[in-house]
């Protein structure tokens, strides 16, 4: 019988990603998957798990999950405060949980979303190639308190996981984040000052979510309105009203503003961890 | 054969843009050269008007020269002339206020009849161009002139599903409930994206489209039929 997880408590907003949604974005659906890429790969290599199992992505407060056979699980990303029936949780370190145990998982710290993986990864749906929770694509995009999942087979006890050094690549709030991005198809259109005005800091908006993250500082725009393009994760649009928006992991597969830069991968797993208020500095190669 | 540039986005991706107003032509090009493109090692290929985006699963750095030789090598290639293998569909839309809020409001913008906004959104056979912004939202061409109007100042919180709306030069349907800022002129009672479904996605790029009027009392025989199914 496959080892079972219950939600006892869903935490502010725990969704269920893999690595993501290919294949369907000729027909309007978004990636998806994880935020943070790079902790996700991490957490799965940890317990020996495939590289896209599925798991919980968590953002600002944890869940309480509740374990009903021996299971390794490992904790990734942000920090968060985390105890086993009272225990405490070491992150970034495989942990067994026991029958009937309980991990609690609360506010988050120093980043702005979690990783917890089990080992064998969640055996939920597969919709359209990814166990990703999108709304409309999945009934659901966030879990819910009396979930649950069952896992798959685990492999850990077999072989451990990668041995590699959890490393928390994440600093504390009051730190400039520096943002690698590549020159957009529209950046060119740009007028100099533009340019130079991308290189000011920029603090991360009140609208921070899996869709996109809008910076708070206009730059003037006077550019129009591009054709209805293609967009990815990464991609930095300039509305008419000057706003910048960095389009995230489950954003729309078209768009009609211009596309001024291309944030590099690394870096998305970084704004992925940025919540608002936090500042960032535009790297432009 | 057309004109084109080929530049990276990002880590994984390649985007070709094709300096080219969108005609049938093009489509039929971009539809011929989507399958073409698809033989490389990418995860998937999407276009726009005219624009191809294609995805790898690996990093492009250290083989971006010899991937943009291939690449380059397959857009130069004739196309076969074996037509774009569209469906037409036809869409039944009631054009009523009280399933298209914005109606009156919009008629009375464009200085033209209620009627003869029906009229004029009903006559052509719209191309689908490609799907994108929500699952299954098509991208048509070929909208009347007159019924060119831009996008709403603040947009509308809720836009609900099956929304025929018009934005600009452009009209299209919601297929889910979304914020959105075009005028919402008629709703269809026809299902366009289901999960369940295969393909998931009514339309698809080179399909065509044409809308006709129904009243509301059809509309809402079909939404039962649809409850009942």
């Amino acid at each position: 019988m496959n080892a079972r997880i219950e939600i006892i408590n869903k935490g502010f907003f725990t969704t269920m990603q893999d690595g993501g949604r290919t294949g369907y974005a000729a027909i309007g659906v978004p990636e998806s998957g994880a935020m943070d890429r790079h902790s996700f790969f991490q957490a799965n290599a940890l317990l020996n798990n495939t590289k896209d199992a599925a798991m919980l992505e968590c953002t600002l407060v944890g869940p309480t999950i509740k374990y009903y056979q021996d299971t390794y699980f490992v904790i990734t990303g942000a920090h968060v405060k985390a105890t086993l029936d009272g225990e405490p949780v070491k992150i970034g370190v495989p942990t067994l949980a026991r029958a009937s145990q309980t991990l609690i998982t609360s506010k988050i710290s120093q980043g702005t979303r979690c990783y917890i993986a089990f080992s064998g990864g969640i055996e939920s749906e597969i919709t359209l190639n990814s166990k990703s929770w999108y709304t409309p694509i999945t009934p659901n995009n966030h879990i819910r308190n009396g979930d649950t999942f069952s896992l798959g087979i685990s492999t850990y006890d077999i072989s451990k996981g990668a041995h590699i050094k959890y490393k928390y690549a994440y600093a504390s709030a009051g730190r400039v984040h520096t943002i690698k991005a590549y020159k957009g198809p529209e950046y060119t259109s740009l007028d100099y000052n533009q340019q130079q005005l991308l290189q000011q800091p920029f603090t991360v908006s009140k609208l921070w979510n899996r869709m996109a993250i809008q910076l708070q500082e206009p730059v003037y725009n006077k550019l129009e309105g591009i054709m209805t393009s293609p967009v990815i994760p990464g991609t930095v649009q300039l509305t008419p009203s000057g706003k910048i928006i960095v389009l995230m992991r489950d954003c729309q597969t078209t768009g009609g503003y211009p596309r001024i830069l291309q944030i590099a991968q690394p870096s998305i797993d970084t704004l992925a961890q940025l919540q608002q208020g936090d500042t960032v500095l535009l790297s432009v190669t | 054969m057309y004109n084109f540039t080929i530049s990276r986005l990002g880590e994984y991706a390649m985007l070709i843009q094709v300096a080219e107003k969108p005609s049938q032509d093009l489509l039929q090009w971009l539809v011929c050269k989507k399958e073409q493109l698809q033989s490389l090692p990418a995860v998937e290929v999407v276009f726009t008007y005219n624009e191809i985006l294609v995805k790898f699963l690996l990093p492009l750095e250290g083989r971006y020269d010899t991937i943009r030789a291939s690449v380059e090598e397959i857009l130069e290639s004739s196309i076969e002339s074996i037509g774009v293998n569209g469906v037409l569909h036809k869409v039944p839309v009631c054009y009523n206020t009280q399933v298209a809020p914005d109606l009156e409001e919009y008629a009375s913008q464009v200085n033209l009849r209620v009627d003869q906004v029906v009229a004029l959104h009903t006559s052509p056979i719209y191309p689908v161009y490609f799907i994108g912004f929500l699952p299954g939202f098509p991208y048509l061409d070929g909208l009347d002139s007159k019924l060119h109007l831009e996008r709403k100042a603040t947009p509308s919180q809720f836009i609900q599903p099956g929304s025929v709306a018009i934005g600009g030069a452009q009209t299209g349907i919601y297929p889910q409930r979304s914020p959105g800022g075009w005028h919402v002129i008629g709703s269809t009672p026809v299902q366009l994206f289901d999960i369940k479904k295969k393909p998931q996605s009514l339309f698809k790029a080179g399909d065509s489209i044409k809308f006709y009027a129904i009243t509301l009392e059809e509309y809402k025989v079909y939404e039962r039929k649809n409850r009942d199914n």
